[in-house]
């Protein structure tokens, strides 16, 4: 039956053979044929090919999370430290994880808000947005802050508020040496100072996490996690010392106060013999903790208005006054070095040959120089007479040293100047350094072409700029011995295991003058100090030289198109002077012709280098010596007298150079003015109080300002107080009391110290 | 006569008894591949899902896929039980039918994804296009039936049937609905090919075809990146190249065994259209080569044995309808895969029975029902011929 039927059916299927044919060759192509490629392609997909797909698949699916490195921290030479990351939190929110956990979001907004400090609606905007995974609430969150979060978290059982590790920097010391140091920007990359120059060292290496994830950030079941641990970056050890800069802003700060210094100041430490930056500071800074607010209040106060008038000017405003407290004028911008630079022409004139010390100058006041149109005016009209070469740097003569520039020629001048590094930046090791606008060689070399207007200029420092680093550095050599060294401020850099992986040594880049030369500038310089326009620097029981300088803005221009009377007052002093090892650089900028003080470095900037010498000299370990006639300059502690017979403390009183009277009739020390411990000056004399009452009445201070040393003196013996002496010691009339240290109408004990800043107002330049 | 309608009542009554009568290796091959399609459905659409509702419910496209699945399987119950000759005799208003339903779609037409392919009624939204198909092969099997010899000739050969050809291309031409026209294109041309049309007429059609094809990509624009995102996709990874560097980053870490089921990575929103025009790579991804050789086996063995019940049909329209619903699954089928390996540049052609897409599952299972229909009238006449 089924053969018949079969056979039938074959019948059948014969009528329609073309049909059926047809049908059959479809059948084979689209059933068989079709699905040979695909099934090879396939293998060839999935086989073949497995490898670099399935690498490229899970490339696709991975995301790579950086995690950051601790930055390294910056060390000053003692090891305080002055830059170091701190472990801080970014706090955000998954909205999905919000929502799927039905929680409260205008509770947690308001939580949130109140504990981060922010608008709640914001963030509750924020956790209702489903576009994002990841909402930012705030980065940068403190660990206390952190925990309340954490807490509040745990006690609610909330899912979808997350913490997540980032770090912040943090500059312990604040404004001080914030331009040197710099700061990191938002993503921890250093944008200034060592921060910027030694990023490399400080950054470390980045770890990361390694994930599967879907795309939008979905979660996946199957996921694959790898941790490569993160590098912490090296720490850096400075050849800052937070004493010395502390010490000069400090007194850069009260010379900017004194003087109503109105566009800020820049100073200096270096160590002449290795050129290590003790301390560099530009005053109108910032705190690096908050690197992006103006800290001037002056400023702030102005860009405030600016904002309500005009947002778009405003900006502006702010991004210049940003760029303007964060820039270190110290090596990034030039100025005219004024009479400072005199140190240069006359090392180099001595060093040629071209003068010596006996050589005569003469001084009318105003010269015809050969080869100059314009009449040459020394800085005092009435002249300074007749001079040899160390009277010609002692006034600061600005007609001998045109003189001295001619006999040495232009050729010769612009090879000293140009070794002593004047036309090159000096490499320090920071971010952002310019090397200063100098005479085409050819202006000052062809005097026959050119004449001698830049020669003659340029011999006292005018007409062209240097930075402050440039100076430094050239002076430093002119004391140094005669060589020309490459500073730097980071001494060392050392990784996480203590092991050092750079050591900065002292660079001698070249010897510009001879040892000899150099020993005589000394004796110069010093000179400056005792005898010249520098009088105000000199410390007692310190030998310092140095050279003023006072220069006109000539490039700055009123609104009028007037030349600014603007000047910048400077002094580079050095110390000790019989084996220099310090100098320091004090310029501040316009100081206000209010206050009725004559705008020069003698009178300003001068005493500032002082009083920074003063404070720094003891504590760098240099030695005090005293002459006998210097006594009053020396300090004493006074010892506990107690119990002693009159003669024994009088013995013990005069080997500190002390005298004293007795008031009383016993025969031991009762009481003592001043009391035990007190510093006052050598020569002061001590009461001894013999059984009588120590006096209870209490002193008004009087006001010192103005009163020479005599006058001073007797208003305080008068009183019962006692003073010491800084600054000027110099007997002289013209030197007077600028500061004192209790201010007058005060009420102190008997025998109470007060110190007193001695100054010559008169001196010049 | 008499005894032959009684004999036809008689059969009538057992038609509308379950399961008797129909192909069962047919039907078991479909029931299988349905399953492993709403299996497969579920797996690489659960990603999706969860992020479309907020992480909540991992099955938002299954439950769908599934409703569609159980109207399609009453379809094709249905039509399974409707003889061949209704729809001879209704090919003409059928056709009619689904041309003015396409007509519509340009008018009250619903956009999904800047493409205006669906209508919308009581509440049920479809693509015509589905049934434009179907009605199109009714017709050609009827006209194949009418034509007979004739088909050799040009003006039924090719004029009879390109006519009835562009009656449906020309208002999916105005839908933009690229994938359709090349689907109904091919089975088109395969179905003149079996009524017996010359095929120098069909080469030189199909190459006219090409050449409109050329023209209309270089014209419309949104297609032509396709062919550069064919040959080319790694040169622009991110935009034109993503979808299928995506496909193929899938199928090629599957590996001979995969990744396991349910286990894919590239359903986590990295591969676009994971759950409908690209799930064979997420096969291919979870259940390798050799689970994705099975399921080309089931679709292979279901289409030659869709082939066999034509062949063996009880009359020639019924063979020529038969092989024309089990070419449009092939072609379908073929082409589907050939884009997601990147054989082919992308067209949008979805994987039956496992694509999402409720008209489509729904329609053709309908289809399918017809041919179970054609197998079913075909084993009772054998069996008529046995017992007489």
């Amino acid at each position: 039956m089924a053969k018949r039927s079969s056979k039938k059916e074959y019948a059948r299927l014969r009528a329609d053979s073309g049909q059926h044919r047809r049908i059959l060759a479809v059948t084979v192509i689209l059933a068989i044929a079709a699905f040979v490629p695909v099934v090879l392609r396939l293998y060839h997909l999935m086989v073949s090919s497995y490898d670099e797909y399935s690498l490229l698949a899970l490339r696709n699916q991975t995301r790579t999370t950086a995690v950051t490195a601790d930055r390294g921290t910056i060390y000053d030479r003692n090891m305080n430290i002055l830059a170091a990351s701190v472990s801080v939190e970014n706090i955000y929110l998954d909205p999905h994880e919000l929502k799927q956990s039905k929680a409260d979001i205008p509770e947690i907004a308001q939580k949130l808000g109140a504990l981060l400090e922010l608008d709640p609606a914001v963030i509750e905007k924020k956790a209702k947005d489903l576009t994002k995974r990841y909402q930012l609430v705030k980065d940068r969150v403190g660990e206390d802050i952190a925990s309340q979060i954490r807490a509040y978290i745990n006690e609610n059982g909330i899912s979808g508020i997350h913490l997540e590790p980032n770090s912040q920097r943090s500059y312990p010391y604040g404004t001080l040496a914030s331009q040197v140091i710099g700061f990191t920007n938002a993503s921890n990359t250093g944008s200034e100072g060592i921060e910027a120059a030694y990023n490399s060292y400080l950054e470390g290496s980045a770890g990361k996490v390694i994930t599967t994830k879907g795309n939008n950030e979905m979660d996946m079941p199957y996921s694959y996690e790898k941790y490569v641990q993160s590098q912490k970056g090296n720490d850096l050890i400075l050849t800052l010392d937070t004493t010395v800069q502390a010490c000069l802003e400090k007194q850069m700060q009260a010379a900017i106060d004194r003087y109503d210094v109105q566009n800020g100041a820049f100073g200096m430490v270096m160590n002449v013999k290795t050129g290590e930056i003790l301390a560099m500071a530009t005053l109108g800074g910032y705190d690096p903790n908050q690197y992006l607010e103006i800290a001037d209040p002056d400023t702030a106060l102005e860009l405030e208005q600016l904002r309500l008038q005009d947002n778009e000017v405003y900006q502006r405003a702010l991004g210049e006054a940003r760029l303007k407290q964060w820039r270190n004028r110290c090596l990034s911008d030039g100025y005219e070095p004024g009479s400072t630079f005199k140190v240069l022409t006359m090392a180099a004139a001595l060093d040629s040959g071209a003068i010596t010390l006996e050589t005569s100058f003469h001084c009318s006041g105003s010269e015809h120089i050969p080869g100059r149109a314009q009449l040459l005016h020394c800085w005092r009209s009435t002249g300074h007479g007749a001079q040899k070469t160390p009277q010609a740097l002692q006034n600061s003569c600005n007609l001998a040293f045109a003189h001295i520039a001619l006999k040495l020629g232009g050729e010769r001048f612009y090879d000293y100047i140009q070794r002593f590094g004047v036309t090159e930046k000096t490499g320090i090791d920071l971010y952002g350094e310019s090397k200063g606008v100098f005479f085409d060689k050819e202006l000052v070399v062809n005097t026959d072409k050119w004449g001698t207007a830049s020669l003659t200029s340029g011999s006292f420092g005018q007409t062209f700029k240097l930075t402050p680093i440039q100076l430094v550095r050239a002076i430093a050599a002119v004391v140094n011995g005669g060589y020309l060294l490459e500073p730097y401020i980071v001494s060392e850099v050392v990784d996480g295991d203590g092991n050092t992986v750079l050591k900065q040594e002292p660079t001698v880049i070249r010897q510009v003058i001879s040892e000899e030369t150099s020993k005589t500038m000394c004796q110069l310089l010093t000179s400056v100090v005792t005898e010249g326009t520098a009088k105000n620097a000199s410390v007692a029981g310190y030998s310092i030289g140095g050279k003023t300088g006072t220069s006109e803005k000539i490039d700055i221009f009123d609104e009028n198109g007037q030349r600014v009377l603007d000047k910048i007052v400077s002094f580079v002093g050095v110390a000790p002077m019989d084996n220099p090892e310090y100098i320091v650089l004090v310029a501040l900028d316009t100081p206000s012709r209010q206050t009725g003080i004559y705008i020069s470095g003698g009178v300003m900037a001068a005493p500032t280098v002082g009083a920074v010498m003063a404070d720094i000299l003891p504590y760098l370990g240099v030695e005090q010596t005293f002459s006998q006639g210097d006594a009053a300059g020396q300090t004493v502690i006074v010892d506990d007298l107690t119990g002693m017979t009159p003669k024994e403390a009088e013995k013990l009183l005069k080997e500190k150079s002390l005298t004293s009277r007795t008031v009383g009739e016993g025969q031991t020390v009762t009481g003592q003015i001043p009391a035990p411990g007190q510093v006052i000056s050598g020569n002061s004399q001590v009461l001894l109080y013999l059984g009588e009452e120590l006096p209870t009445d209490s002193v008004t201070v009087p006001d010192f300002i103005g009163m020479n040393r005599q006058q001073a003196a007797d208003a305080a013996t008068g009183l019962g107080l006692y003073i010491l002496v800084a600054g000027n010691t110099d007997l002289s009339p013209n030197v007077t009391v600028t500061a004192q240290s209790v201010p007058p109408g005060d009420a102190v004990a008997p025998g109470t110290t007060i110190r007193l800043e001695f100054a010559d107002t008169k001196a010049a330049d | 006569m008499a005894a032959d309608r009684n004999l036809y009542a008689k059969e009538d009554r057992r038609r509308f008894r379950p399961g008797e009568g129909v192909d069962i290796p047919f039907l078991i091959l479909l029931l299988l591949l349905l399953a492993v399609g709403l299996v497969m459905l579920f797996s690489a659409s659960s990603a999706q899902s969860m992020y479309d509702t907020g992480y909540t419910i991992s099955t938002k496209y299954l439950q769908k896929q599934a409703v569609c699945a159980g109207l399609g399987l009453l379809c094709m119950f249905f039509f399974s039980r409707i003889p061949a000759n209704f729809w001879f005799r209704y090919a003409w208003p059928i056709y009619g039918v689904s041309i003015a339903l396409l007509l519509s779609v340009l008018v009250v037409g619903q956009s999904v994804n800047g493409a205006t392919r669906w209508i919308n009624i009581a509440g049920i939204q479809f693509q015509p296009s589905e049934i434009a198909k179907f009605s199109m092969i009714v017709l050609f099997a009827r006209l194949t039936r009418k034509f007979g010899t004739d088909a050799e000739k040009f003006r039924y050969g090719v004029l009879g049937f390109g006519g009835a050809l562009m009656g449906i291309l020309v208002p999916l031409a105005l839908e933009k609905h690229l994938s359709a026209i090349l689907l109904m294109g091919a089975v088109a041309v395969v179905m003149m090919f079996v009524a017996g049309t010359r095929k120098k007429w069909l080469l030189g059609g199909a190459g006219i075809a090409a050449a409109f094809v050329l023209v209309y990509i270089s014209f419309m624009g949104y297609a032509g990146d396709r062919v550069t995102a064919w040959l080319h996709p790694e040169q622009d990874p991110g935009d034109t190249g993503y979808q299928i560097l995506q496909s193929l980053y899938a199928i090629g870490s599957g590996g001979l065994f995969g990744l396991g089921f349910g286990k894919s990575r590239q359903k986590y929103l990295y591969l676009p259209f994971q759950y409908n025009d690209y799930i064979f790579a997420i096969i291919c991804e979870e259940l390798g080569l050799f689970g994705a050789i099975l399921i080309i086996v089931l679709f292979s063995a279901l289409i030659l044995r869709g082939y066999w019940i034509a062949l063996h049909a009880s009359d020639r329209f019924s063979t020529v309808l038969a092989s024309g619903l089990i070419t449009l699954i092939a072609v379908q089928t073929v082409l589907n895969l050939g884009v997601v390996t990147n054989l082919l540049p992308s067209t949008g052609i979805a994987l039956p029975f496992f694509s999402y897409g409720g008209t489509a599952l729904a329609v053709n299972l309908g289809e399918m029902g017809v041919v179970l229909s054609i197998s079913r009238q075909r084993n009772q006449i054998k069996k008529q011929e046995v017992s007489l």
